[in-house]
């Protein structure tokens, strides 16, 4: 079940129906996807393993996405960072995601192939940032 | 009167100064009592004079009488003396003196009694004392008969007698011969207080006037006042043309003698050119007139005073009236726009009212839509992402189904080839993780779905589109699930959710209002807390101890309100959240909806520590009446 240069994602949301979603559909886009249910968790999975890109959601209980992927990119800032946005969420005017730097934007309802392009994109434009 | 009172008012309120038809009146009373008067008194004064005048002639007639008898009396005496002069002619007059001496003729009137003969001179006289010859010719007494005298008597103006040395009228009377020349005349002197006795007797006042004249006024005898004139000098009277050629009548004249103006009354003596004269003096016979004329006068006078005091008193009471009326007016329009202007101010409050409480519903309705979109979102999201991992996952089966080798075509190696290669495409396309995922990804698509069926069904609820006003039975714990539902997002990451909420009997209520309430006591315990501090929101419900009334609870951990500020949450606008971000209404438009239910809206709060509303409603309303909730509602507001 090797997947050619499989890049490893960790999703992170407090609704485990989005977690499932996003890693069903990274999966059969053929990522190596791993899933946290909070920061707390995230930040666990982070420290034992690297990641190539997170998905984190914006509104989580205790850490917000936005603080969780500005820890990200101070520590492991090789990661790319997406942050998931609800309905009424901010938006990239907030203070706080300067911080975070992130690769994008996913507005929920997200639709699967943009994310993947996306994701992709981000992923290859790292990749040949690293070649040269 | 009173009709005509408004009449009045309102012609005084036409004109600028309502008190000069009153002057007019008022000089129209007084003109009218001064001619009253003057007419009444006129009238006295006629009828004053016609009697003095009738009194006169009375008077008049009786001098008249007075005189014809005392006339006829000394005629009598003079025909004896005539009939024996005429017959004997004796010198000596035995038989006359016979008369005399004996008392058989009277002559207690007369001064003297006598004969003159033809040559004028004195020849008999009835007094005893004769002082020789007494020539007489001169007198005009003698002088009227030396012709023939038509009035057969004559009577003269008073002379002094020459034998009587007194005042004397003489009356005389022609004696003749046979032939027809004169023989003597006879004489009778008066003594003119015996006419003027007459005027003593009768009251014809202060300045009374008697005479008896010659009809060209030349005076017999004369009573004026208190004063007899015996003067034979006296000037004639004055008279009027009618007094020479009427038997009576009467005239009013100040030129008879004195310039004293009198009212008179003559009449003729019969069968003599003479009249006798009566007057009184106008000012005595208008005494009583006077008097009338004084009262009058005196009475105008008052009714004067009167009418010009109350006309004085109701002009300065009309002006007041006026005044006060004017104040009244001004006064009146002031209130008029004092009123238009509170009008439109309360228009205007109630205008602002309705469209902030409009604002307030579209506030609440932005809460709304945010918290569906917002609970719809994750679900949608997920089944939207796992419908697209389905198509993938539908793919790889149709691929491995083609895959799939006809066992009865083939067979031995070619048939395990086949499978092999069946199995090398299921490991390529993660057939087995798919074929373990498929079940999980379509019952947490269902539940998504659900979810989104769950929210629609609590919008439903929470809004009650259908019976939006409508009065009904409805359980509060259900309008609170809803609604929570519905918010969630505003609590979900402050607070812990605590929810003690007890079995509860329908209460009659409209149910959308309740929820707004209960939408905004949520909303607002949630706003008082932050993401940062973890605090507790709890709701709890209950019946009250004598199953009359339910209650519901909604307790924060907040930041709470300080008791100066919570004397003023019910009132409208009142908002301690930023421009923009509430309205002000919430709790004003909540504490209307819970009175309309004959409710309480109660709270208690503790500046940093928390704030728990407390709603109370009966489970029976006493006084449903739908249609007028919403004014009702913004009634409660505006009081």
């Amino acid at each position: 079940m090797s997947h050619p240069n499989s890049n490893h994602i960790l999703c992170v949301d407090d609704e485990p129906n989005i977690l499932r979603s996003l890693t069903r559909f990274l999966k059969m886009s053929g990522f190596e996807v791993s899933s946290a249910n909070g920061a707390q968790e995230a930040l666990l999975l982070l420290e034992v393993q690297t990641f190539d890109a997170v998905i984190c959601d914006m509104r989580m209980p205790a850490m917000s996405g936005a603080e969780l992927l500005g820890r990200v990119k101070l520590e492991w800032p090789h990661t790319l960072r997406f942050l998931l946005t609800g309905y009424s969420d901010l938006g990239p005017e907030d203070l706080s995601l300067e911080v975070a730097d992130l690769s994008g934007f996913i507005h929920k309802p997200w639709d699967n192939d943009e994310l993947l392009s996306r994701l992709q994109g981000a992923l290859n434009e790292r990749a040949w940032r690293e070649l040269f | 009167m009173l009709k005509l009172l408004p009449r009045w008012m309102n012609f005084l309120s036409k004109h600028k100064d309502p008190t000069l038809p009153l002057s007019g009146v008022a000089v129209l009373l007084l003109v009218l009592v001064w001619v009253f008067v003057f007419m009444r008194a006129h009238q006295d004064k006629v009828l004053i004079e016609q009697a003095a005048f009738g009194n006169l002639k009375n008077l008049a007639r009786s001098f008249q009488e007075h005189t014809q008898n005392t006339v006829g009396n000394a005629d009598q005496l003079l025909r004896i003396i005539q009939f024996h002069y005429e017959k004997s002619g004796d010198r000596d007059f035995p038989l006359l003196k016979d008369y005399f001496d004996k008392n058989v003729l009277d002559v207690e009137f007369f001064n003297q009694t006598g004969i003159i003969d033809e040559q004028g001179m004195y020849a008999f006289s009835n007094l005893k004392k004769t002082t020789g010859k007494v020539d007489l010719s001169d007198r005009e007494h003698f002088k009227v008969h030396l012709k023939s005298y038509p009035y057969g008597i004559f009577i003269s103006k008073p002379v002094l007698g020459r034998v009587s040395q007194k005042w004397s009228i003489q009356v005389t009377r022609r004696m003749s011969n046979p032939d027809g020349s004169l023989k003597g005349v006879a004489v009778a002197s008066f003594d003119p207080n015996y006419f003027t006795n007459f005027h003593k007797s009768i009251d014809l006042g202060p300045q009374g006037f008697t005479a008896m004249t010659s009809l060209d006024g030349g005076v017999r005898t004369l009573v004026v006042g208190d004063t007899s004139r015996i003067d034979g000098a006296l000037p004639a009277l004055i008279l009027p043309r009618s007094a020479s050629t009427e038997a009576l009548g009467t005239f009013t004249s100040s030129e008879v003698f004195d310039h004293v103006k009198r009212f008179y009354a003559f009449e003729r003596i019969r069968n003599q050119p003479l009249i006798v004269l009566v007057g009184m003096a106008e000012s005595d016979a208008l005494v009583e007139y006077q008097s009338h004329l004084r009262s009058y006068v005196i009475f105008a006078a008052f009714m004067s005073v009167f009418i010009v005091l109350f006309a004085a008193s109701s002009v300065m009471l009309l002006r007041r009236f006026a005044r006060i009326n004017l104040e009244l007016k001004d006064a009146h329009d002031e209130l008029i726009v004092t009123h238009d202007q509170a009008q439109k101010v309360t228009d205007e409050k109630l205008e602002l009212t309705q469209r902030l409480t409009q604002s307030e519903k579209l506030a609440a309705l932005g809460q709304l839509s945010a918290g569906v979109a917002h609970e719809i979102n994750n679900p949608i999201a997920y089944v939207a992402s796992n419908f697209s991992t389905l198509q993938k996952y539908l793919a790889i089966y149709e691929q491995i189904l083609e895959a799939q080798p006809q066992s009865d075509k083939l067979s031995g190696d070619a048939l395990k080839l086949a499978l092999q290669s069946v199995q090398d495409l299921k490991l390529k396309l993660q057939y087995d993780y798919v074929k373990g995922d498929v079940h999980p990804l379509m019952s947490e698509t269902l539940e998504g779905l659900k979810r989104v069926q769950q929210i629609i069904q609590d919008l439903k609820n929470f809004s009650r589109a259908d019976a939006l006003f409508a009065w009904q039975k409805a359980n509060i714990n259900h309008g609170i699930e809803s609604t929570l539902n519905i918010v969630n997002h505003e609590f979900k990451y402050k607070a812990e959710l605590v929810l003690e909420l007890s079995p509860l009997p329908d209460i009659e209520c409209v149910p959308s209002q309740l929820n707004q309430v209960f939408l905004n006591l949520i909303v607002n315990a949630a706003q008082s807390m932050t993401e940062d501090q973890k605090g507790t929101l709890s709701i709890r419900s209950g019946l009250s101890e004598d199953n009359s009334h339910v209650w519901v609870e909604v307790q924060d951990t907040g930041s709470g309100i300080s008791p100066e500020n919570l004397s003023k949450i019910f009132d409208p606008f009142y908002t301690t959240k930023a421009i923009g971000q509430g309205t002000g209404l919430g709790l004003s438009v909540s504490h209307g909806i819970i009175q309309h239910h004959g409710g309480a809206l109660e709270v208690q709060s503790t500046l940093g520590v928390g704030t728990c509303f407390k709603v109370i409603l009966p489970i029976v309303q006493v006084q449903a009446c739908p249609e007028t909730l919403s004014t009702q509602a913004n009634v409660t507001l505006l009081s």
